[in-house]
């Protein structure tokens, strides 16, 4: 009497096949869903410093304008001193008292900061726009230079 | 020996997952996508202001005089704008200035206009937003102008961008 032959194991994957093919799958999925949001969160971040550079770029254009207008003496009598520039309208002579920001109030996200300072005969302003992102400070900075000299 | 191949239920399981994974794949892919085009248009929607306030706070600073509105009135075609700055030449004493119609903004002269922001046929186009926007001579020196760029996406799938500008013009006399 002939015996069974012993069921063939080719009939299915195997247990090590599926663990394999799982492995793979998932690190790649993982992978490609890591990368996806860093690159989200990298685009997010480049969006907000864009608006940043803005709000900088327009107080460094009214900070000229003021050296300009007001005189350097102006510019140079606030030495030593932080202004807040949370306001997002400018005036034509409306100077903020001196003092650091307390919060992001500009646009409800920004916080817009210039530090003068004196620099050798120049005076050295420091424009810095910050905002809060992923619970870390980022900022885009400008700085700018006057010199007693009419250009 | 009995070669089975996949039950119908073992092919219903596979398709339910490959249908559950697939469509958040592309979701995810598709908002990326959507995100970088955004934030591309962005960037060239400053590059364009950018350009735009420079060009206007240069030549004023090196050609104008005098902001004169009233008098150059006359002398310009503004196209029935009423958003306009006008500037009095420094070495020809002619007119020029900037106009801004239609959600157009135009460069304008005695010869002509031209258009700096606006113009349809190009592969970016922007126009002037009508929010915040104000020409306004404060005196013969003294000139302030504000305006918003946005971009106008031909999808509602894009969201349009928006951008502000505002600085003062001061005419050393």
């Amino acid at each position: 009497m002939k015996m069974k032959t012993a069921p063939s194991n080719k009939q299915g994957f195997s247990l090590i096949e599926i663990l394999v093919f799982v492995s793979v799958f998932s690190v790649a999925l993982v992978a490609l869903i890591g990368s996806a949001s860093y690159s989200a969160l990298i685009l997010s971040n480049l969006r907000y410093k864009t608006y940043a550079t803005r709000y900088s770029e327009e107080l460094a254009e009214w900070l000229s304008f003021q050296r300009n207008y007001q005189g350097y003496s102006v510019i140079e009598a606030k030495q030593g001193n932080s202004y807040c520039f949370n306001d997002s309208s400018i005036d034509v002579d409306n100077w903020p008292s001196a003092g650091a920001c307390t919060g992001f109030t500009l646009n409800d996200f920004y916080k817009r900061q210039a530090v003068i300072e004196a620099s050798g005969t120049k005076n050295k302003i420091t424009i810095t726009t910050s905002y809060q992102f992923l619970n870390t400070e980022k900022q885009s900075s400008i700085v700018i230079y006057f010199n007693p000299y009419s250009l | 020996m009995k070669r089975r191949g996949f039950t119908l239920i073992e092919m219903m399981i596979t398709v339910a997952i490959v249908g559950l994974v697939l469509p958040v794949l592309f979701g995810i892919i598709f908002s990326l996508v959507r995100l970088q085009v955004q934030v591309n248009q962005l960037q060239r929607l400053k590059e364009t202001g950018d350009y735009v306030s420079n060009q206007i706070l240069n030549t004023v600073r090196q050609e104008a005089i005098s902001v004169a509105n009233e008098e150059c009135f006359d002398k310009v075609e503004l196209g029935g704008s009423t958003t306009y700055l006008l500037f009095e030449n420094k070495t020809d004493t002619t007119c020029f200035g900037y106009y801004v119609n239609d959600s157009k903004l135009y460069a304008v002269d005695e010869v002509g206009s031209k258009t700096l922001v606006g113009e349809d046929d190009t592969d970016f186009p922007v126009e002037i937003s009508s929010d915040g926007l104000t020409m306004t001579e404060i005196n013969d020196y003294l000139a302030k102008i504000s305006f918003t760029i946005v971009t106008t996406p031909e999808t509602s799938f894009l969201k349009p961008q928006s951008l502000s500008y505002q600085f003062y013009l001061y005419l050393r006399h």
